[in-house]
């Protein structure tokens, strides 16, 4: 039987729609399939930076004549929208000390020093698929796709409505709570790191100081977040816990009515609440093929691998897909240059470290006092970067070099950070499990 | 029976993704649940952080 589409996407992400602008542009007789109609309203929490001038995936991007150019890889993405230039990566102590990488004046000291731009993640994704669709994509949006089949020539994949969508291949670009991931078994060696609940709300006519800056506040029963919008003069204030009995909202009540913060946000208005996201996070998959169906992004993740991480994979599967085609092997190996890219760029250097994570919450070992106190012995600015295992690092290298001083000065201190440390994987899991709601099968 | 606080839901889709029987879809943007697969397995209402499913008694 001849099947409908060379390739069918599910998911109008910046991994899918991505994925859909290179099938466009190839050739492919394609669809995409999005379950939101206004597919340029993003309804989920997302910082909405990309990683500029520096290395990321393998990858370098950079911003110029109006386009996202990825060098390495060879390609563009046409973007004409608003934008920030977010310098800084701020961990706020609860009396407002603040461990810092990047601050402004550092990045004011060279216009060229750009690590993150903000965008209108919305207007960068329906640009993709216009172009897409102006290639010859059909879209199909308004259309939740739950359930997916192999047959012996193609891959079925089912909408609320009972339509079907057959193609030669399917890529997965349904998010980090991937259903078609559940449907066709990739979870099942999976294991279940947790349930993150995020909430935030925006607000306009905040007085935040040093604003360009992402600052997470430590030292709350959750964690508490602040970051600028793209649109100047608008914040928001997020809190998210691995805790589903956990009430948001009244953390953000108490967070607010807590200096500094009651003053930043003393003559602030609320304009909305956005984003909610509820994920349920699953350590990172090794392969992402089966059955001539291809995770791309977050579908294939945990929690997140960021508008990069998704838009690269996407360009990569379509590509890979294209060849598979020309060659006729409609199997694992024709696609191999897809399953290459992710292990060089995802698994092998972050994904089995991911996958592999134990430790305590933060929360349960060290009081707000403690956490004052390591904040002063690193008060100097740590390099910017926007890259979000490069920031884990960093801080994991700035603390590792005053150990011996907390050692020395706050042996205390020093018994509760190891006690975090050495919580084993399996207690660290199980008490992920009890407080969240697995979703594997 | 399950019901989705128009109001609160900010369209997220996380319930949408964690419902069990896909008894939750977007329609025209809005989050709908269908009343006929509905399991009242309850999970969506734990995962939404803004509470927006909730139970109510049979009409």
């Amino acid at each position: 039987m001849k099947n409908a589409y060379d390739v069918v996407i599910v998911g109008a992400g910046p991994g899918g729609a991505m994925a859909a602008k290179v099938a466009g542009e190839n050739g492919l007789k394609a669809c995409l399939i999005e379950r939101k109609t206004e597919i340029s309203k993003i309804r989920r929490i997302c910082t909405m930076i990309i990683n500029i001038n520096e290395e990321n995936f393998g990858e370098y991007i950079t911003y110029r004549n109006k386009r996202f150019i990825f060098p390495h890889n060879g390609f563009t993405i046409n973007y004409d929208g608003p934008m920030r230039n977010i310098y800084g990566f701020h961990i706020v102590t609860p009396d407002g000390t603040r461990f810092r990488l990047g601050d402004v004046p550092e990045r004011d000291k060279d216009k060229a020093k750009v690590v993150g731009l903000m965008i209108d993640k919305g207007r960068l994704v329906q640009t993709m698929v216009d172009e897409a669709v102006a290639n010859g994509v059909e879209l199909f949006p308004n259309t939740n796709i739950n359930n997916a089949r192999k047959e012996a020539d193609c891959v079925v994949v089912t909408d609320n409505r009972g339509n079907e969508y057959r193609g030669t291949f399917v890529i997965a670009a349904d998010g980090v709570n991937s259903r078609i991931a559940r449907k066709l078994g990739f979870n099942k060696e999976r294991i279940f790191l947790g349930t993150y609940k995020d909430y935030c709300r925006i607000y306009e006519g905040a007085n935040v100081p040093e604003e360009d800056a992402l600052m997470f506040c430590m030292g709350w029963d959750c964690s508490i977040s602040l970051a600028p919008e793209v649109v100047p003069g608008h914040f928001h204030v997020a809190a998210a816990s691995y805790n589903v009995y956990q009430d948001l909202d009244a953390e953000i009540d108490g967070f607010m009515a807590s200096e500094p913060y009651a003053s930043w946000f003393k003559n602030a208005k609320e304009i909305g609440h956005r984003a909610s996201c509820v994920s349920n996070i699953a350590s990172p998959i090794q392969v992402p093929f089966k059955d001539n169906v291809l995770l791309v992004g977050d579908a294939g993740w945990m929690q997140e691998t960021s508008i990069t991480g998704a838009i690269l994979p996407g360009w990569s599967a379509a590509n890979a897909i294209t060849e598979a085609l020309i060659r006729g092997m409609i199997n694992q190996e024709g696609v191999a240059n897809y399953l290459t890219w992710w292990d060089k760029y995802l698994y092998q250097p972050h994904g089995k470290r991911l996958a592999s994570s134990g430790g305590g919450e933060i929360k349960d070992f060290l009081s707000q006092d403690d956490i004052n106190y390591l904040a002063t012995l690193v008060p100097e600015t740590q390099p910017g970067t926007m890259n979000f295992f490069l920031i884990m690092k960093t801080i994991g290298r700035a603390f590792a070099a005053v150990l011996p001083q907390i050692s020395d000065e706050r042996p205390d201190i020093m018994q509760r950070l190891m006690a975090l440390r050495s919580v084993p994987k399996s207690v660290a899991l199980a008490a992920r499990c009890n407080q969240g709601c697995a979703i594997m099968s | 029976m399950v019901e989705i606080d128009k109001e609160k839901c900010s369209g997220c889709c996380g319930c949408v993704d964690h419902c069990p029987v896909a008894a939750i879809n977007v329609i025209n943007d809005e989050v709908i649940i269908d009343k006929e697969l509905c399991m009242e397995c309850l999970i969506c209402t734990l995962v939404c952080p803004l509470k927006a499913p909730h139970e109510v008694a049979e009409a």
